[in-house]
Formats: structure tokens, C-alpha cells, sequence
């Protein structure tokens, strides 16, 4: 235990730690800060709710860097795609803020504004699930067709709707060869900023998926393009939780350090994946978030009298970064036992990346 | 036996029990006598 | 040729490493010497009383705290600071009890020339779970410098651990290409 003097708690060093691993790997591979699931999580360990939103952000902004650094060495960044977003994310955040505080004011309630951010992460979930489930028959019946299956394959439409709006300018993405025009981008900035600035959700979830169904990305580079994303809007975020006072340095500290090595491994563990592979894991922490969300909401509806629903909540809560990191893990270790041709689950071959 | 190992349903099932059953261990050796 | 790249790795993880080490050094420094502290507890947000809410955590309404006002420089024990906003706060101080709490009456009262604190703790709610909510951290403002300092700080951290990790990878000989997003069928 650590005595945080700022934050005015005692925590374990052990589990701040393990939470920055944990989450470093699982935002590292989807392209997400990991805040709905790092914010319960802290306030379990003691910090108090302020405290641990601006500890969370402040800690995202560093482990972006990490993952984003090594995800250049990847090529999975597209900078104009990533700049050419950055503004219009920052303008939806803002906008989403004063939404949020304007409708607060006229009486919205807190149990409108969950059901509405369970309902885009449950709706996000079936998409994503649906359109990956259907990618990876494809990629079965094009190898046992005999086809040289690349790194992607997405089934969505989605995007050629979307690219073929003529809105001047166009911009053109070199890495992610999307011809798009630069309203498509920034309107996909805005609007995922407003849903994070509104719904309190976090904008990697949201914008990894609007970058590969509505911009036309491949998963890799949306998750790298995003984590770019994040260390802007993500030091900017920072910025006003250390003003609002919400921020404890050593507590970040402690998950930087656990983050250093977590977000190290989920960003490499990219390069032995698919991009389907990506998009369950995504889908995953989608549907694990909202049954966390709903355990909690359950138990605070129940007037807080039930002992086991605060065990089963906290339990949740710590064991879905616990099982989308050894999910991770586990892609990679088939991946590897794959190239070198031993036994893996039939469902690894259309997941893992062959050299 | 054949379909549970090939199966990514199966593995989702038995990978989340054991992470939660690790969640239970972390709760009470580090976090039960400190709850509200 | 790859003996080179090894060798060019280990500089490279050497030189970000002392450098990521010297920077956590820094941060522990300013936490060790009070600065990091000080300039979150900077100075006050509302009008009220600057007080220490560790000397008054265990108060109860069968044994209140009662907390002596007066324009002490340092927070020593069960005191309290008279503060109007834009002040800066006294050394120890970690919180404010503002004027409208006082007028409420419900978990801090006036009396004469002291402050009786009966109930230090409230039980919130956030993201689902219970937390303890006291004064600490109420009623105060930051240093904006020390904002711009920890956000320039977190990026400088990153980015000298997320290079120190490109090196120690060339280092190993571990081999990561750009990833061939458009080869085969796609």
C-alpha cells in the first residue's frame, strides 16, 4: 500500500500497476484509452470519483504515446487521416460537454443518459460482432478456395458510401489509400466527439469502428490512427482535469509504469493478427463493459443492499481487462504456434496473420 | 471433445470464467477489507 | 549489418532509459519535496475556511472535531483559516469547507470563534461504486503551471518509454516491419 498524499488514500501499488498493464495491452491493440473500464476500477481501489477520471485520463495521455510510437514503427498510421480528425474530435468533445450540462439543467437524468450510452456500445457491439463474424467466413471460404487472404477483410459497404461523397476539398490518405472528402472526416471527429462528451464514454471505441465502417480504414491503421487521436485530445483532457483538480501524478506514475509494458506488447501483438481479430476483441470489450455497467447499475437500483451484487460488479469490472488481455495474449501465442505449423483452434487460422 | 477445442464460443466461456475467477482472488486478498 | 542495428538499438534503449529514469526521478523529487503538492494545493476556489481534513477524519456527531479559526500560516492540527477566493492557501491545508455548507448546517456548524465538524465523511456514488467523499480536494484551485508541467511531463514519459521500448526490441534482434495492410485479397 501507498499513501497517496494528494489523492489523500492509501492504494495498492500492485493493483495500479496490473490495471496499466492490463489496459495498456488492451488499448495498444483496439485503439481505446480503456477509461470505462479503468474509472470503476480506481474508485474500487479507493480513489475517490473525481480523482480517479482525472488519474485515468492524465494516464492515458502518456500511454498513448507509447503505443502510438510503436505503432508508427508498425506503419498503422495514417497522419492526414489522424490530423485532418483532431480538431473536429476536440470541437464534438466540447460540444458534447455543453449538450451534456444543458440538458442536465433541464432535468435529464442519470438513468436516461447510461441507457443511452448502454444502447450505442450494445448496438456498436452487434455491428461490429455481425460484420466481423461474417468477414472471418469469408476469409474460411476464400482459403479454402486456395486465395492468398491479406491482413483485412471487412464486409461492410458502409464505406464506399461514404467515399463517394464529393464535398470539396478531398483529401487523400496515403497509408490508409482512402480518397475521402475532408467533411466525412471531421463530421466522423465531431460526431464521436459529441457521443464521448455527452454520454461520458470514451471516443477510441467510438471512432475505431466510424474509422473503419464509415472512412473505409483497415482496423491497424484506425487503431494506430486513433491512439494518435488520444494523445491530443487526450493531453487536452489532462490538461483540464489537473485544473479541476482531479489529478494525483504518482497515482499516474504507477500505471505509466504498469502501461509501459502492457501497451508495448498489446501494440506489437497487432502485427500477428488480423484485422477481424482486432474488431472481435473490440466487440468483446464492447458487450463486457456494458454487462459491468448494467451489474453496477443494478446494484445501485437495488438500494446498495445486496452485498454479492457489489462483489459480482467488482469482480466484473476487474476480471473483463483480466480476460481481454489473456485474449490478446492468446491470439498472439496461436499466431506464433500457427507460422510454425502445430495444432491451433480451427478459429485461429482466419484470425492470425501468416507471414 | 473435438468441437470444444475448435470451438471460440467454448474458449470465450472458459477464458472469462478463469479472468473472473482471478478478479475473485485479486478482491479478497487486496480489496474486500477496504470497501465501503 | 545486424550486429549494427543490434548495437544501434542498444544506444538507442540506453540513452531513453537513463532518460525515462532521470524524468520519474524528477517527478518523485518534486513529490518528495512538497512541490507537487503545493502546486495542487494552490489556491481557493470559494470563500470559507482552508482546513486539513486528515485531522478531522475520525469526528463524529457523538464526538465532534471543533476547529479553532484563525489566520495560521501553517495548518497545524485541528484548525481552521479564514479564505476568500483567489487566496492562496495556507501550507497543509487539503481542503476548504466553504460558506454554504456552514449556512447548511448539516455537517459543519459556526460557533463563535470555531468550526464543529460532525460528519467529515459522506458515502458518493460514481460509475456504480461507493466511494468516501470528504473535504479533501473541495473548494480548491490548482496551479495552471503545474497543469502545463504534468501534461508536458506525462508526453515526455511516454515518449521516452515508448522509444527506450524501440530500442530494446532492435536490441533483442526482434524483427518489426511496417505491416502490409493491402497484400493478397483484402
Amino acid at each position: 500500500m501507498f499513501e497517496f498524499a494528494i489523492a489523500g488514500i492509501s492504494a495498492p501499488i500492485f493493483l495500479l500497476v496490473l490495471t496499466g498493464m492490463t489496459v495498456g495491452m488492451v488499448g495498444g491493440f483496439i485503439g481505446v484509452g480503456g477509461g470505462y473500464m479503468v474509472t470503476p476500477a480506481l474508485i474500487v481501489f479507493g480513489f475517490p470519483g473525481y480523482m480517479a477520471s482525472g488519474i485515468d485520463v492524465m494516464h492515458i495521455a502518456g500511454k498513448s504515446v507509447v503505443a502510438t510510437i510503436r505503432h508508427r514503427q508498425l506503419g498503422n498510421i495514417d497522419w492526414i487521416l489522424g490530423l485532418t480528425m483532431v480538431g473536429g474530435t476536440m470541437m464534438g468533445v466540447e460540444m458534447g460537454v455543453r449538450l451534456l450540462n444543458y440538458t442536465k439543467a433541464l432535468g435529464l437524468s442519470g438513468i436516461a443518459l447510461l441507457t443511452g450510452s448502454v444502447g450505442i456500445m450494445i448496438g456498436l457491439f452487434l455491428y461490429t460482432q455481425i460484420e466481423t463474424h461474417k468477414a472471418q467466413k469469408k476469409i474460411n471460404e476464400l482459403t479454402k478456395a486456395g486465395k492468398t487472404v491479406g491482413r483485412e477483410l471487412s464486409v461492410s459497404t458502409l464505406p464506399l458510401f461514404f467515399q463517394s461523397i464529393a464535398l470539396r476539398p478531398i483529401v487523400r490518405c496515403h497509408t490508409a489509400r482512402i480518397v475521402i472528402s475532408m467533411w466525412v472526416i471531421v463530421i466522423i471527429g465531431i460526431a464521436t466527439g459529441v457521443l464521448a462528451g455527452f454520454f461520458g464514454v470514451g471516443g477510441g471505441f467510438i471512432r475505431v469502428p466510424a474509422l473503419v465502417y464509415i472512412a473505409g480504414a483497415t482496423t491497424h491503421i484506425a487503431v494506430g490512427t486513433d491512439l494518435l487521436e488520444i494523445v491530443v485530445s487526450g493531453g487536452y483532457g489532462a490538461l483540464r482535469q489537473y485544473m479541476s483538480g482531479n489529478v494525483d501524478m504518482i497515482a499516474v506514475w504507477f500505471m505509466i509504469i504498469g502501461a509501459m509494458f502492457g501497451a508495448q506488447f498489446g501494440s506489437i501483438a497487432t502485427s500477428f493478427v488480423r484485422g477481424p481479430a482486432i474488431r472481435y476483441i473490440l466487440s468483446y470489450s464492447l458487450v463486457l463493459a456494458t454487462t459491468g455497467a448494467f451489474l453496477r447499475l443494478f446494484y445501485m437500483l437495488t438500494g446498495q443492499q445486496y452485498q454479492f451484487l457489489n462483489f459480482f460488479a467488482i469482480v466484473f469490472t476487474l476480471g473483463e481487462m483480466i480476460f481481454l488481455c489473456l485474449f490478446i495474449m492468446t491470439l498472439v501465442i496461436f499466431s506464433v504456434r500457427h507460422r510454425h505449423g502445430k495444432w491451433v483452434p480451427g478459429w485461429i487460422p482466419s484470425l492470425v496473420a501468416t507471414p | 471433445m473435438n468441437w470444444f477445442l475448435n470451438s471460440m464460443l467454448a474458449y470465450w466461456v472458459v477464458l472469462l470464467l478463469f479472468s473472473l475467477g482471478a478478479a475473485a482472488v485479486i478482491y479478497f486478498i487486496w480489496l474486500k477489507d477496504s470497501l465501503i | 549489418m545486424a550486429e549494427a542495428s543490434k548495437t544501434r538499438g542498444a544506444i538507442k534503449f540506453i540513452v531513453w532509459a537513463v532518460i525515462g529514469v532521470a524524468l520519474s526521478g524528477y517527478l518523485w523529487v518534486e513529490y518528495f519535496n512538497g512541490t507537487l503538492v503545493s502546486w495542487y494545493y494552490y489556491k481557493t476556489a470559494s470563500d470559507g475556511w482552508a482546513i486539513n481534513a486528515h485531522t478531522f477524519a475520525n469526528a463524529s456527531k457523538d464526538k465532534p472535531a471543533i476547529l479553532e479559526i484563525g489566520n495560521f500560516k501553517k495548518i497545524e492540527g485541528l484548525q481552521a483559516v479564514p479564505v476568500k477566493k483567489g487566496d492562496r492557501l495556507p501550507t497543509n491545508t487539503n481542503g476548504i469547507i466553504d460558506k454554504k455548507t456552514v449556512q447548511e448546517g448539516k455537517r459543519v456548524t459556526l460557533e463563535g470563534n470555531t468550526l464543529k465538524v460532525t460528519v467529515p465523511t459522506q458515502i458518493k456514488e460514481a460509475k456504480g461504486f461507493k466511494f468516501r467523499d470528504t473535504f479533501m480536494h473541495k473548494g480548491i484551485e490548482t496551479n495552471p503551471w503545474g497543469g502545463a508541467w504534468s501534461v508536458a511531463f506525462i508526453l515526455a514519459l511516454g515518449f521516452s518509454l515508448g522509444l527506450m521500448a524501440e530500442g530494446f526490441t532492435d536490441m533483442c534482434g526482434l524483427k518489426l516491419e511496417k505491416i502490409k495492410h493491402y497484400e493478397g485479397v483484402h
